[in-house]
């Protein structure tokens, strides 16, 4: 999914968090947004999930703007930085939004494939999901969040508050599942993506995006 | 034919009841529960009130008129439709409108349909059975709407992260709300459904005992009581889900966002 921010501006009563911002975001890449704290990082994500609305500018996705908001926001997953977690099994959890599009949940052995990726320390799909520790909901939201196939998977504060497991575990699996995705992650510390390759790193301010 | 002499209520035996008020008053006071001064100005505006009303009533019965029974019935919905919008603390947007438009239309229609299909009246405006229908109706169902709106708000509020993760998962905006809808609107139903189960077991409902006291056989005083009771499942049933769904769609723009 090619993401293009035109003009973007965000002032919520009157205060300017950022404006005029521009950027595109090619179709696959990988991206980090960094920057302070309240630079509106994670509000630019859920302006491209669609979830809420920049003040003013435009976010052009694959060429145009999103008609069908229900679409674009299955296929661009914000991953949030507490998911919200419905309080129901494991299964359930991963399987509610496919069920919802008509889309074929995977098989048992496949969802146990993915589980035993992401979950060494083992996980029980009838297992209630309330229960999870915040570093396993984070997982489990990231794979159901997966098992969607989105076309972008936009990652909000990945490692705030996650135990240094939970952090390996979410970022290998991004990086070994999702190639086929435009990943953007946000974050206000320093990540330990240097060794990545591919991976364009951006330093967000008022005045717009700057490469690091 | 009444098996029983009717109970007839002087002024000044209507008046001694107030002394259980000032008891009551009096007792608040030495609790100091500080209730004293809205009990007694509610049961002043109890006694006025309902004296004006059937003071009023006695005319219009005497003189059907369509327009009269119309115009009784609006002031009482205007007067529900106020109740309401001033109860929900810091709406999101104005109620007034919405509520009263959705209870005018509903309520009339429902009213109407069980006067000229059911009870077969007379004519549809049968002031006798038009506005005392009418006014047990909005008085059980506002109660019913209240409840359902206060429930919705705070959800849109306490649940957000739900609705919002529904929305993220590409749901409709109808889909996404769905549970809140149903959690507000079962809210607003459940008291009158208790009723249902409860009556003639655990009470006697105000309206059939005032109709015992009245002088009405009581067999048929029930008959009138499970005819109302019925209405008013309904009419708190459909209050409720159509004023919560036309608010809840009002909620978002056309992106499927929460506009506030």
């Amino acid at each position: 999914m090619k993401i293009e921010l035109r003009d973007l501006s965000f002032a919520p009563q009157g205060k300017v968090v950022f404006s005029q911002l521009n950027y595109t975001f090619t179709s696959n890449g990988n991206y980090l947004i960094q920057g302070p704290s309240g630079c509106g990082k994670s509000s630019l994500l859920t302006f491209i999930s669609s979830l809420r609305q920049a003040s003013s500018g435009q976010i052009i996705i694959d060429g145009q703007e999103p008609v069908n908001f229900c679409e674009h926001r299955k296929n661009c997953q914000w991953l949030r930085q507490t998911p919200y977690i419905y309080d129901k099994t494991v299964r359930e959890n991963l399987s509610l939004a496919l069920a919802y599009h008509q889309l074929a949940i995977p098989s048992d052995d496949e969802l146990k494939k993915h589980l035993q990726y992401l979950f060494p320390e083992g996980l029980d799909l009838e297992e209630r999901a309330m229960e999870l520790s915040g570093g396993q909901k984070h997982r489990l939201a990231l794979l159901r969040s997966y098992l969607l196939k989105p076309k972008a998977l936009l990652c909000d504060e990945i490692s705030a508050g996650l135990d240094e497991k939970s952090r390996q575990l979410s970022e290998d699996f991004i990086f070994n599942h999702c190639n086929e995705m435009t990943v953007i992650f946000v974050s206000h510390i320093q990540e330990s993506f240097e060794s990545r390759e591919n991976f364009t790193r951006l330093l967000m301010s008022k005045e717009g995006f700057e490469p690091l | 034919m009444n098996l029983l002499l009717a109970l007839h209520i002087s002024n000044l035996q209507l008046l001694s009841f107030s002394l259980f008020v000032l008891l009551t008053a009096f007792v608040s006071y030495r609790l100091k529960l500080g209730l004293e001064k809205s009990l007694l100005i509610g049961s002043l505006r109890t006694y006025v009130q309902l004296l004006a009303m059937g003071f009023a009533l006695v005319y219009i019965f005497r003189y059907p008129n369509p327009v009269i029974s119309l115009a009784v019935y609006i002031w009482m919905i205007f007067w529900a439709a106020r109740i309401i919008s001033n109860r929900i603390e810091n709406p999101p947007f104005p109620l007034f409108k919405i509520i009263f438009v959705t209870m005018l239309v509903s309520y009339l229609a429902l009213n109407i349909i069980s006067l000229g299909v059911f009870l077969r009246a007379d004519s549809w405006y049968a002031p006798e059975i038009f506005i005392t229908i009418g006014g047990m109706i909005v008085g059980n169902s506002m109660n019913a709407v209240a409840v359902s709106l206060d429930r919705f708000f705070a959800d849109l509020k306490n649940r957000r992260e739900e609705l919002e993760q529904n929305l993220l998962f590409g749901m409709k905006v109808k889909d996404a709300m769905n549970d809140l809808v149903r959690d507000a609107i079962k809210a607003g139903m459940s008291p009158s459904i208790n009723n249902l189960a409860g009556v003639g077991l655990v009470f006697i409902p105000g309206m059939m005992t005032g109709q015992i006291l009245g002088g009405e056989d009581p067999l048929n005083a029930a008959k009138y009581q499970i005819m109302i009771m019925l209405i008013i499942c309904v009419s708190t049933a459909l209050g409720s889900m159509l004023v919560v769904s036309q608010v809840a769609k009002k909620c978002f723009n056309k992106r499927g966002q929460v506009k506030f």
